[in-house]
């Protein structure tokens, strides 16, 4: 007689056994499994709500694929991407570089867990999620893969993290922590509680909303897939989150803060872009700002109470800071955009005024900016970038490695710090809080700025983006329209 | 090392958006240090003629050299464009 699912299920999903011959911290020695060390009779209640097996798992995800497949099939071709704006296509370029070789690095992340995570019914989901992980590097590979020959730039989607261009490094400084160093508990708190459950998972949601607005199938059918992925497996991390809280609340404290953080920044530039940026006016259904209050804040600080854990010691400069920190940041790209991999454009008086109402407390500061800019462009003419490009190297976080553009143009936030006889700066106080606790972590890891001092890399900026950054005249970000811009009337006596 | 050899300071210009690197020579002025700094923001900050450079609260007098006014490598100095 046919077993029914109930009788077999935690026979293929959550099967644990007694060790006879070796001691379990040896099986699961702490610096692989990661702190609080608890006997496995503690991590027996262990359990998460989706409870799928492999065949479940194989059947859905099967599914799953076609659907992707018949919609690259109807509308993936270089036709179907020659009709978007060009800005749009620099989100996706933007999202397409930053995530699939992420993806992969969590693949590891996932396996880790799978064989050192502390119960069966963990190591399951872990095995599962490293499918998924490896999936959704898979997927943006070969559906922007057919794009390269059509537009260079969309050769970043494999290229970009095998580079030493800034956002690589930064996004290498970032996920090789979150993705590959992390202990199996780690992980589940700083990936998929903070990370997924917190930001991407809903952002996928909206992106996905954002892509239907504009007309993107492919774009929307991609990231609606990973969504529902990230969902299942990102249950693992309230399920270890609980855990830890029973045993070491401050330790669980510790790593919400410190990977909110560093997830924020990360966050900040690439969705920050695409919301407020590169997604054509006439399609933005909000702000970033207002995406972050309504499905980020809301729904994380009610996770947080649900767990007994506070919010982030730097909550209030958080906050601040979703008026601010993608803003500066986009006029720094935007004036180094040689830079970066994609094009970037030039707010239009429209959207400017769009942001202005969006942003009533932090705009005034970005206004003058992108007024000077625009005067730049007037005086040059169109076609000619270097008049509205930065040539002196910037300074980068020495620990979330990327431009030093925190607090607001008021007052930027960055701090000095001395440290083993060698000098830090930190884009934020909570940045250098986080290199403060874990310095044997971070210290001996070198700024795009330390690698210029010490001779690896040229100081000179068309060296260093084509010779460091590994980007070339038909690669490297221009303006999206070349300064061709109908509301840009030149100005009498041009500077041609 | 050379005893002028240029040092690299962090520049901040007040309405800007991002933290600059300029290098500048111990021997240099403060305004020559604020002339290099206002140019490196041009592209966003307009220049101002007059402007003031400060190292944490304490406002650095033109006329000093950038040794003098006591600026180590990797510094953090603030422009303020303005009125004096």
């Amino acid at each position: 007689m046919l077993l029914k699912r109930h009788e077999w299920l935690d026979l293929a999903r959550k099967l644990d056994w007694q060790y006879s011959y070796v001691a379990e911290r040896d099986v699961f020695p702490e610096a692989m499994s990661g702190r609080p060390w608890l006997e496995h009779a503690e991590w027996s209640d262990w359990d998460e709500p989706y409870r799928t097996s492999y065949a479940e798992y194989v059947a859905t995800q099967h599914e799953k694929e076609a659907a992707v497949h018949a919609v690259r099939d109807a509308v993936g071709r270089v036709a179907d991407f020659e009709r978007h704006d060009r800005a749009w296509l620099s989100a996706l370029k933007l999202h397409a570089a930053t995530l699939p070789l992420a993806e992969f690095a969590a693949v590891v992340g996932n396996l880790r867990a799978a064989r050192f995570g502390r119960d069966g019914a963990w190591r399951t989901m872990a095995t599962l999620g490293a499918l998924d992980e490896l999936r959704h590097t898979q997927i943006p590979l070969t559906v922007l893969h057919d794009l390269v020959a059509w537009d260079p730039q969309f050769d970043w989607t494999h290229r970009l993290f095998h580079t030493n261009e800034w956002v690589a490094i930064a996004a290498r400084h970032f996920a090789d922590e979150l993705l590959l160093l992390s202990n199996p508990v780690e992980f589940a708190v700083a990936t998929h509680f903070v990370f997924e459950t917190g930001f991407t998972n809903l952002q996928f949601v909206a992106l996905s909303a954002v892509a239907h607005a504009v007309g993107d199938r492919m774009f929307e059918k991609m990231v609606q897939s990973i969504q529902t992925d990230e969902a299942r497996h990102a249950q693992i991390g309230g399920a270890v989150v609980k855990k830890v809280c029973e045993h070491d609340r401050a330790y669980a404290q510790y790593l919400v803060d410190k990977w909110f953080w560093r997830s924020w920044h990360f966050f900040a530039v690439v969705t920050g872009f695409a919301m407020d940026y590169l997604t054509p006016l006439t399609h933005r259904k909000s702000s970033f700002r207002e995406f972050m209050q309504e499905w980020v804040l809301e729904q994380f600080e009610r996770t947080l109470r649900d767990y007994g854990l506070e919010r982030p010691w730097y909550w209030d400069e958080f906050e601040r800071s979703l008026g601010y920190y993608h803003h500066q940041v986009y006029a720094s790209a935007y004036s180094y955009r040689a830079t970066v991999w994609f094009d970037l454009p030039l707010p239009s008086p429209a959207e400017r005024a769009w942001l202005a109402e969006k942003y009533p407390e932090s705009w005034a500061d970005f206004a003058p900016i992108w007024e000077r800019v625009s005067d730049r462009w007037r005086a040059s003419g169109p076609g000619i970038e270097w008049y509205t490009h930065g040539v002196t190297p910037v300074g980068f976080c020495s620990l979330c490695q990327l431009v030093l553009s925190a607090g607001t143009p008021r007052k930027n936030s960055a701090c000095v710090r001395d440290h083993g006889g060698r000098r830090y700066i930190f884009c934020s106080a909570p940045c250098a809080w986080i290199f403060e606790h874990e310095p044997e972590r971070y210290a001996a890891h070198h700024t795009v700025v330390d690698r210029i001092l010490a001779g690896e890399a040229p100081a000179n900026l068309i060296a260093l983006v084509r010779d460091y950054f590994g980007l070339d005249e038909a690669t490297w970000g221009k303006d999206s329209s070349r300064g061709r811009y109908p509301w840009l009337a030149p100005a009498v006596g041009s500077a041609k | 090392m050379k005893e002028d050899a240029p040092i690299p300071v962090y520049g901040f210009v007040r309405g800007d958006t991002l933290g600059l690197l300029v290098l500048v020579r111990p021997s240099d002025s403060i305004a020559t240090l604020t002339s290099t700094l206002t140019e490196a923001a041009s592209v966003r900050v307009a220049p101002s003629r007059r402007a003031r450079l400060f190292s944490g609260e304490r406002e650095l007098d033109p006329r000093a050299s950038v040794a003098a006014a006591g600026l180590m490598p990797l510094d953090r100095v603030d422009l303020v464009p303005g009125a004096r």
